[in-house]
C-alpha cells in the first residue's frame, strides 16, 4: 500500500511536470505564430482599410488605423493582446474574403478533415493490425514477403501519386467513384485510402516487429510449456501485448494524420483545413495560414502530452525509467 | 514481468473508443451528406415515367453573397432571383418590372410606369415605393457604383405614386437604359430584406421577384433554387435547379459523364479539348455562342519594363494569335485583333491590326535599346526584359495560354514568369495594379463599349491602374466622359474613334481571341441557348424533351 | 571502418549505385541526350502519341515528354542532393557543437531541437514557403529547416559516444586543440555513418520536393520537374490519361532506388553501428 501511494505521488509529479512543459511549448508555438504574422510584408492597417471598403487610402487614414489597432505599441504588448484575442477565439477576418472570419472558415472546414482523418485511421487499424499479426505469425511465408513488398512500395510513392493512380483506376477506368470533391460517402473513399496508405506500412512494420519481440519473451515459452495451443498464445498473449504499444503509437499519430491530409485534400479537392491552408498560401491569406499552423502545433503538443501520460500510466517499464 | 490486468483493459477500452469514434465519424457524415443525393435519386426514379423538371447545374465556385446591390455574388444566380426595371434583348430594350417608360424631350427625365400585381417572393408588393427604396439603398453606396456613368449624373429619384417612378439626370445620357438593365446594382430586392433600408452592409434575405427562389445553400457545396410559384411572367419548365460546386475541370466532365450533373455552361468552364472529345457524341450535346467578348492581356504601363511602348508593341507583333486560336481552341475562338470586335457598336473605326511578325518585334526591341545578353535575356541599362504574367487559376485555358506565350516570348529574349491565382485574389491584384501583364476580358453586351470604357476612368478593374503610366491618360479620360454625355450620333462616333485609336496605338491591350460561351449537356435537355449578357444562364428557356 | 570496401562486396549496392549514377549522368548531360528542346512548344503538335521524333509523345503544349523527363532529372535529383547536403551540414555542425562543447551550448541547441522535433515536419515546410514565398531556394531551405534537428540529435549522441573513446581522451591529454581533435578524429569517424543516413533520406527529399511542385509550391513553370509534370497530367486526365505514366513511373523508380540503396547500406554495415 505504501509503495503504491509513493508511486502515485511520483506519478502525479511526472504528470504535472510534463503538463507544464507542454504549456511552455504551446506558448512557444503561439509566439512563433505571432512572429510569423508580423514578418510578412503586408500592413495590417491597409488590410483593415480594404476590409472596410474605404475608397481612398491615405497616409492619415493608415496612421489613424495604426493607432486604433495599437500597431505602434511595443512588440510584447502586442503579443499578449494577440494572445488574449486567440484565447477568445478571435483570429480576425480573412484578407481575401473579409466577410468571412478566420475561425468561421476554420470551423466550417475542420469537420471534413476530421472525418477524413478518422476514416483513414479506421482503415489503418483494420488493415495494419491483421496484416502485421499474420506477418509475424507466419514469418517469412509468402504472405509475409508480399506484405513486405507492399510496405516497401508504398514508402516509395508520394501520397499524391497514390491518389492519382487510384483516381485513374477507380474513377476514370472503372467509373466507380467521383474523381474529387465532397458531398457523399463515395467521395470519402479514395482520399481515405490515400491518407491511410502512408501510415499502413508503418504500422504493419511496427506490429510485426513488436510481435516478433514479444514471441521471444519468457511468458510465451511458459505458455508453450503449459501446452496452450499456438493460436491461443498468438492471439491472447502476444497480440494483446503488442497492441498496447501500437495503440499508443496510433494515438500519437492522430495529429500526423490530420496534418498528413494536407496533400491528399488538395489532390481530391476535399474541402478540409488542408485545402484551405494551401489556397490561403496561394492567396497570401496570412491569418488563415497562421491559424492552421497554430492549430496543428497545439494539436501535436496536446496529443504528445496525452499519450505520454497514458503510456506512463499503462507501462510500468517506462515508469520505472523516469 | 507481467502487466496488470487493469492496464491491459485500459488499452482495450482505448482501442474500442478509437474504433467507435472512427465509425461514428464516418457514419454521421454519411447520413448528413448522403441526403441531397438520395432526394435526387428519388426524383430520377420518378422521371422514368414523366418529363424531368429538375436540373443539376455546376459551377467552379459557390454562389457567394447574392446581395443584388453589390458585386460579390455570381451573376447567373442573381439573374435567377432578381429583376430590373427593363431588360436588354437582342431586339433592344424590353419591359420587365416597368411596363413602359417615357423619356423627356431634353433627355434628362425618365418616367417609368410600374407593372401591376408584381410581388416579391416574401409577399411584399413590388411597386414604385419599393423601387424607390432600392434606389435609395443603391445611391447611399454611390462610390461603389461610379463605374456606371449615370451615377455621376443622377439628380434625384422619386415615386410620386405607387405606379410611377421618376429618375432625373443633370444631363442627357445615351446609355441610361442599358445601365438600368444590367444585373447589378439595379436589380430589385424586397424592402423587407434590407437592413432598415440599407443594403451596403449586407441583406437579411435574398428575396426578389424573379422566376426562381433560393431554397437551400451550403457554402462551397451546393445551392438549390426552386421555381417561384407567384412569378408574374411565364413560369419556367425546370422547377428545381441544383447548383453543385466542382472547382476542377476534369471532375466536372466526369460528373457529367456519370449523370451527376446535366449541364456545364460558361466561357471558362470547358476547355476546347473536351468540346473536341464530345463533338458528335451519342450522349452529349454541345452549344457554342456567337463571340461575346475579347479575351485579352492587359499590360501595365507603370511597370518598369512594359512602361516602354516599344516593348509593348514588340509583344503585339510577337504574339501568334492564329496559333492560339487553332492550337488551344481548335478554331472555336477566332483570333482577335482589336480591343472590341468590329461588330460592337461604334467600334468599326478602321484600325490597322498588329500582325504576327517576329522580325518586326525583334527590330523594335533592338531599336529601343533592348540588347540580347549572354543569358539569352534582353536588357537595357541593366534592366532585364523580365515581367510577370498573372492569370486566373479557375479558368480552364488561361494557364495553357500563359505557358505558351511564356515559351514564345522567351525565344525573343523576354523572361516571363507566370503566376496563377484563385479568382478573388486575381481580381484584387488586378484592381490594385499589382501586375505587369494580366488576363482581362472586355465585358461583352450590353456593357461594351460604353460601360467598359467608362470604367477605365476609375479603379474598377485593372484598366485604370494599367493606364496610369500613359502620357495621354488624362486626355483619354476626358474624351470618355465627353462620349457619355454627347448627344449627336456623329460626335459620339468621332469621340469613340479617338479613344479606341489612341488605346490601340498605346498598345496596352493585347487582344488574343474573341471568346464565346460554351455549353456541354446531356442529350434530352433542350432550349440551352445564350442571351445578350455573357454572364447569364437562361435557365427559364430550358426544358427536358419528352 | 571501410565503407567503400563493404559496399563493393554487395552486388545489390553496386547495382543500385550504378543505376543512380547513370540517371545522374543522363541528367548532367541532358542537352546531349534529350532528343528535343524541353521548352519548345508547338500547339499544333499537342497530345501526340509515341513517335520517332517524340519517343514518349508530347504534352499539352506540344513539348517532347521524353526530353522533359530527362531534363526533369536535374531538379528532382540535384535539388534533393542539395537538400541533403544542407541538412547534413547544418545538422552535423549543430550536433558536433552540442556534443563536443556540452554545457550551455548543448542545452540551448538541444532545446531548439526538441521544439523543432515536436512540430509536424510537413506543416513546417508549408509555413516556411508561405512566409518566404514560392521559389526553389525556399523549398530547399524549408526542407533543410525541418530535418536538421533530427540529424543534430543523432550526431550529438554519436559525438558523446566517441568523446569517451580512448584515443580522443589520449589526444586531449597530449594537448591537441579542440579544432584538431574535431577535424582529425571526430569528423572522419562520423562522416561515413552520415553518408549512409543521408542515402536513406534522399528518397524522402525527392518525395517532398516533387510533392511541393505537384501542389504548385515548388519548381515553377516552365522548368520540367516530375511532380510538376504529374500536376499538368492531372489537368488533362479525362481527355489524355496517358500523360501520367512517364513521370509517375520515373518518380517511383528513383525513390525506390534510393530507398533500396538505403536498406542495402544498412544491411551492409552492422545496423547496430548506425543506430544506437
Amino acid at each position: 500500500m505504501e509503495a503504491l501511494y509513493f508511486n502515485g505521488g511520483l506519478m502525479s509529479f511526472y504528470i504535472i511536470r510534463r503538463t507544464m512543459i507542454s504549456v511552455l511549448l504551446i506558448l512557444v508555438v503561439t509566439f512563433v505564430c505571432f512572429v510569423f504574422i508580423n514578418l510578412i510584408p503586408s500592413d495590417p492597417a491597409e488590410v483593415v482599410l480594404r476590409v472596410r471598403q474605404t475608397p481612398v487610402v491615405t497616409e492619415t487614414a493608415i496612421a489613424e488605423i495604426r493607432a486604433e489597432l495599437g500597431l505602434d505599441d511595443p512588440y510584447l504588448v502586442r503579443y499578449f493582446r494577440w494572445l488574449k484575442d486567440c484565447i477568445q477565439l478571435d483570429f480576425g477576418v480573412s484578407y481575401v474574403n473579409p466577410t468571412r472570419t478566420v475561425i468561421g472558415e476554420f470551423a466550417r472546414t475542420l469537420p471534413a478533415t476530421v472525418t477524413l482523418a478518422l476514416s483513414s485511421l479506421l482503415i489503418v487499424i483494420l488493415v495494419s493490425i491483421p496484416t502485421g499479426f499474420f506477418c509475424a505469425v507466419y514469418k517469412d511465408s509468402w504472405f509475409d514477403k508480399m506484405a513486405r513488398v507492399f510496405v516497401f512500395s508504398t514508402t516509395s510513392m508520394p501520397a499524391y501519386l497514390v491518389g492519382l493512380i487510384l483516381m485513374w483506376f477507380l474513377s476514370y477506368k472503372l467509373k466507380w467513384l467521383p474523381t474529387s470533391g465532397s458531398g457523399s460517402f463515395k467521395n470519402l473513399i479514395m482520399p481515405s485510402i490515400t491518407v491511410a496508405m502512408t501510415y499502413i506500412s508503418t504500422y504493419i512494420r511496427l506490429i510485426r516487429t513488436n510481435m516478433l519481440e514479444n514471441m521471444k519473451e519468457d511468458y510465451v515459452a511458459y505458455a508453450k510449456v503449459r501446452g496452450l495451443k499456438p493460436w491461443r498464445i498468438s492471439v491472447l498473449h502476444i497480440l494483446r501485448n503488442s497492441l498496447q504499444s501500437c495503440i499508443v503509437a496510433i494515438g500519437m499519430s492522430i495529429p500526423q494524420l490530420i496534418s498528413g491530409t494536407i496533400v491528399v485534400e488538395n489532390v481530391f479537392a476535399w474541402p478540409g483545413i488542408g485545402k484551405l491552408c494551401i489556397e490561403s498560401i496561394f492567396n497570401r491569406d496570412y491569418p488563415m495560414i497562421q491559424l492552421y499552423i497554430l492549430f496543428i502545433g497545439i494539436l501535436f503538443v496536446v496529443f504528445n502530452l496525452i499519450f505520454d501520460i497514458i503510456q506512463h500510466v499503462a507501462d510500468p517499464r517506462v515508469r520505472s525509467l523516469s | 514481468m507481467k502487466m496488470s490486468k487493469k492496464h491491459k483493459s485500459i488499452s482495450w477500452i482505448l482501442l474500442m473508443v478509437l474504433i467507435i469514434m472512427a465509425l461514428t465519424g464516418c457514419k454521421s457524415s454519411e447520413v448528413a451528406e448522403a441526403k441531397p443525393v438520395e432526394t435526387s435519386e428519388q426524383e430520377e426514379a420518378a422521371v422514368v415515367k414523366e418529363v424531368r423538371k429538375d436540373l443539376v447545374f455546376v459551377n467552379f465556385r459557390d454562389i457567394r453573397d447574392l446581395n443584388p446591390h453589390l458585386y460579390a455574388g455570381e451573376m447567373y444566380a442573381q439573374e435567377m432571383l432578381y429583376e430590373t426595371l427593363i431588360t436588354i434583348t437582342a431586339d433592344g430594350y424590353a419591359p420587365a418590372l416597368a411596363e413602359s417608360w417615357e423619356i423627356s424631350e431634353d433627355g434628362k427625365v425618365y418616367t417609368f410606369k410600374m407593372r401591376e400585381g408584381v410581388y416579391f417572393s416574401d409577399g411584399e408588393i413590388c411597386d414604385a415605393y419599393a423601387i424607390k427604396a432600392n434606389f435609395d439603398a443603391i445611391i447611399e453606396n454611390k462610390e461603389r457604383h461610379t463605374w456606371l456613368e449615370m451615377m455621376n449624373l443622377l439628380v434625384s429619384v422619386e415615386a410620386p405614386d405607387e405606379s410611377t417612378f421618376k429618375i432625373t439626370l443633370s444631363a442627357p445620357y445615351y446609355p441610361m437604359l442599358t445601365e438600368l438593365g444590367v444585373t447589378r446594382p439595379f436589380a430589385m430586392i424586397s424592402p423587407k430584406a434590407m437592413k432598415e433600408g440599407h443594403t451596403k452592409d449586407g441583406v437579411l434575405g435574398h428575396i426578389g421577384t424573379g422566376p426562381y427562389v433560393l431554397k437551400e445553400f451550403k457554402i462551397d457545396e451546393y445551392a438549390i433554387f426552386e421555381a417561384n410559384p407567384n412569378y408574374w411572367g411565364e413560369k419556367p419548365a425546370i422547377e428545381t435547379i441544383t447548383v453543385k460546386v466542382i472547382p476542377d475541370n476534369q471532375t466536372r466532365i466526369l460528373a457529367l459523364e456519370n449523370d451527376e450533373i446535366d449541364l456545364i455552361y460558361g466561357k471558362n468552364m470547358i476547355d476546347a479539348d473536351t468540346i473536341n472529345k464530345y463533338a458528335g457524341s451519342e450522349t452529349m450535346e454541345i452549344a457554342l455562342s456567337e463571340p461575346t467578348s475579347t479575351r485579352q492581356l492587359l499590360m501595365n504601363s507603370s511597370s518598369p519594363v512594359l512602361g516602354d511602348i516599344e516593348v509593348r508593341k514588340a509583344i503585339q507583333y510577337a504574339t501568334d494569335k492564329k496559333m492560339l486560336s487553332e492550337g488551344i481552341f481548335y478554331g472555336l475562338e477566332k483570333p482577335a485583333d482589336f480591343l472590341f470586335a468590329e461588330t460592337v457598336p461604334y467600334c468599326n473605326v478602321g484600325l490597322k491590326a498588329y500582325g504576327y511578325d517576329t522580325d518586326k518585334a525583334i527590330s523594335l526591341l533592338e531599336g529601343a535599346g533592348w540588347i540580347l545578353g549572354s543569358d539569352g535575356i534582353r536588357a537595357k541599362d541593366g534592366q532585364k526584359l523580365a515581367f510577370e504574367m498573372l492569370y486566373n487559376s479557375n479558368s480552364v485555358t488561361e494557364k495553357t495560354i500563359s505557358e505558351y506565350l511564356q515559351s514564345q516570348y522567351s525565344q525573343l529574349g523576354m523572361a516571363v514568369s507566370i503566376k496563377g491565382e484563385e479568382e478573388q485574389s486575381y481580381r484584387d491584384n488586378m484592381k490594385a495594379g499589382n501586375f505587369d501583364m494580366v488576363f482581362n476580358i472586355s465585358w461583352g453586351t450590353p456593357y461594351d463599349p460604353q460601360s467598359s470604357l467608362a470604367a477605365m476612368q476609375r479603379p474598377v478593374y485593372g484598366d485604370f491602374a494599367a493606364q496610369q503610366g500613359l502620357h495621354n491618360k488624362a486626355e483619354i479620360d476626358s474624351t470618355i466622359s465627353e462620349i457619355m454625355v454627347s448627344t449627336s450620333e456623329e460626335e459620339r462616333q468621332r469621340l469613340y474613334s479617338e479613344v479606341l485609336t489612341s488605346l490601340h496605338e498605346d498598345a496596352l491591350y493585347l487582344p488574343l481571341t474573341y471568346e464565346c460561351n460554351k455549353a456541354i449537356y446531356k442529350k434530352g435537355l433542350e432550349g440551352v441557348g445564350f442571351t445578350q449578357s455573357q454572364y447569364e444562364v437562361p435557365f427559364a428557356d430550358m426544358y427536358f424533351a419528352k | 571502418m571501410n565503407l567503400l570496401a563493404r559496399i563493393r562486396k554487395s552486388k545489390q549496392a553496386k547495382g543500385l549505385l550504378l543505376f543512380i549514377l547513370m540517371v545522374a549522368l543522363v541528367g548532367i548531360f541532358a542537352p546531349f541526350i534529350a532528343p528535343n528542346d524541353p521548352y519548345e512548344t508547338n500547339l499544333i503538335m499537342k497530345f501526340k502519341p509515341f513517335s520517332a521524333a517524340f519517343p514518349l509523345g508530347t504534352d499539352h503544349l506540344g513539348r517532347c515528354i521524353l526530353s522533359r523527363l530527362i531534363y526533369g532529372i536535374r531538379p528532382t535529383l540535384f535539388l534533393s542532393l542539395l537538400t541533403m547536403l544542407g541538412t547534413i551540414f547544418l545538422g552535423a555542425f549543430m550536433g558536433i557543437m552540442a556534443g563536443y562543447f556540452k554545457g550551455w551550448v548543448d542545452e540551448v541547441i538541444m532545446r531548439i531541437v526538441d521544439v523543432m522535433l515536436s512540430f509536424p515536419s510537413q506543416i513546417m515546410i508549408f509555413a516556411v514557403i508561405a512566409l518566404f514565398g514560392v521559389n526553389m531556394i525556399n523549398v530547399i531551405l524549408a526542407n533543410v529547416f525541418i530535418k536538421w534537428a533530427w540529424y543534430a540529435r543523432m550526431i550529438r549522441t554519436k559525438v558523446l559516444q566517441y568523446r569517451e573513446k580512448d584515443y580522443i581522451l589520449y589526444s586531449k591529454c597530449v594537448g591537441s586543440s579542440g579544432g584538431y581533435i574535431l577535424r582529425k578524429h571526430l569528423i572522419p569517424n562520423i562522416s561515413a555513418e552520415l553518408v549512409v543516413l543521408a542515402t536513406l533520406d534522399i528518397g524522402w527529399a525527392i518525395i517532398n520536393i516533387s510533392t511541393l511542385s505537384f501542389l504548385g509550391l515548388g519548381v515553377q513553370a516552365p522548368m520540367p520537374e516530375w511532380g510538376a509534370m504529374l500536376s499538368e497530367a492531372k489537368n488533362v486526365m479525362m481527355t489524355n490519361p496517358v500523360q501520367m505514366f512517364a513521370p509517375g513511373i520515373a518518380i517511383i523508380l528513383m525513390v525506390s532506388a534510393f530507398n533500396m540503396l538505403g536498406d542495402v547500406m544498412r544491411d551492409v554495415l552492422d545496423p547496430k553501428e548506425v543506430f544506437e
